[in-house]
């Protein structure tokens, strides 16, 4: 099966996020009543598994060992759905 | 004797520690590729700066599952001389090879000025006998801002594992001016300022060799 999931990452609580604080910065400047804005990233990954517990496995596994840094960020799986067989 | 350098794609200061070494003494620098899974016979290792694979996800995430890592850690391990400068230095700790992480500078700027370090530790092949010096080199960095949780930074301060502290206010925010940090062995240090640019009096001065010749006194002790 294929799974598809789109994972996010975030500077964790209390670390300095200086491009959030720049975000926000000109965020106010166009006039809005931006209180914080926290820059993460967002991946989408598409990847083989047997069903979907062990698709949920691989992705988080990805996240410790490559897509986060735990010193710095905090990371989530955001949705995970199959997709249908193609072709 | 032979100092290997290993060379990302993104590296920008490969040409320079290569150099550097050579100033050092001649005929012993060597170049590795990153994609090379087995290292050549080297005697110490470093880790240039640049922004190896683009920096893509984070800087130096994607070189630390370089092929040539495996090599490196196994090297690092066996307890021989590492050295990561700069990129080198987000390399050493993305590969878990240094505790802490290099987060975006404070400032939101890349910094690029000199700077003046305490060398903090002797505990490394890189600066015995530098103990009582304070270094003039410079910094150029996005991501200098050296972060570990509190209880981290408490324990590499009880070790000695804070190598060089920068002099007065750090450039880049970094917890407790943190400018480089060694493993516990002694053998692993990662540093943001750039030695290898600072080997003649051209370029502004030599206190950057001072960790070169370091390195060869280690090795030839040792050999």
């Amino acid at each position: 099966m294929k799974y598809t999931a789109v994972v996010r990452i975030w500077p964790r609580e209390g670390v300095l996020d200086p491009a959030g604080l720049a975000v926000c910065e000109s965020l106010r400047r166009l006039g809005f009543a931006a209180a914080e804005v926290r820059l993460g990233k967002a991946l989408r990954l598409t990847l083989d598994a047997e069903d979907e517990a062990r698709a949920r496995a691989a992705v988080a596994e990805a996240c410790r060992r490559l897509l986060a840094n735990p010193v710095l960020e905090a990371w989530e799986i955001d949705e995970l759905v199959s997709l249908a067989r193609s072709g | 004797m032979r100092i290997g350098v290993v060379v990302f794609p993104g590296s920008n200061c490969d040409r320079d520690a290569l150099s550097a070494i050579e100033l050092a003494r001649p005929g012993c620098a060597v170049a590795i590729r990153a994609e090379e899974a087995e290292l050549p016979p080297v005697d110490a290792l470093v880790l240039p700066g640049g922004f190896a694979y683009g920096d893509y996800l984070r800087a130096g995430a994607l070189a630390a599952v370089a092929p040539v890592m495996e090599g490196v850690r196994r090297f690092a391990d066996s307890g021989r001389p590492v050295l990561g400068i700069c990129n080198g230095f987000q390399v050493l700790c993305e590969a878990g090879l240094l505790p802490g992480a290099l987060a975006p500078n404070e400032s939101g700027r890349f910094v690029c000025e000199e700077v003046c370090l305490f060398v903090e530790s002797e505990a490394t092949p890189f600066t015995a006998g530098l103990g009582s010096r304070r270094l003039r080199l410079p910094v150029a960095h996005a991501h200098g801002r050296y972060q570990a949780d509190a209880a981290t930074l408490d324990r590499l301060e009880r070790n000695g594992q804070v190598v060089f502290r920068y002099e007065g206010q750090s450039p880049n925010g970094s917890a407790r001016r943190i400018a480089g940090v060694r493993n516990e062995r002694g053998n692993v240090l990662g540093m943001m300022p750039h030695p290898e640019r600072r080997v003649e009096d051209a370029l502004g001065g030599r206190d950057g060799l001072l960790l070169f010749a370091a390195l060869l006194r280690h090795l030839e002790a040792s050999a």
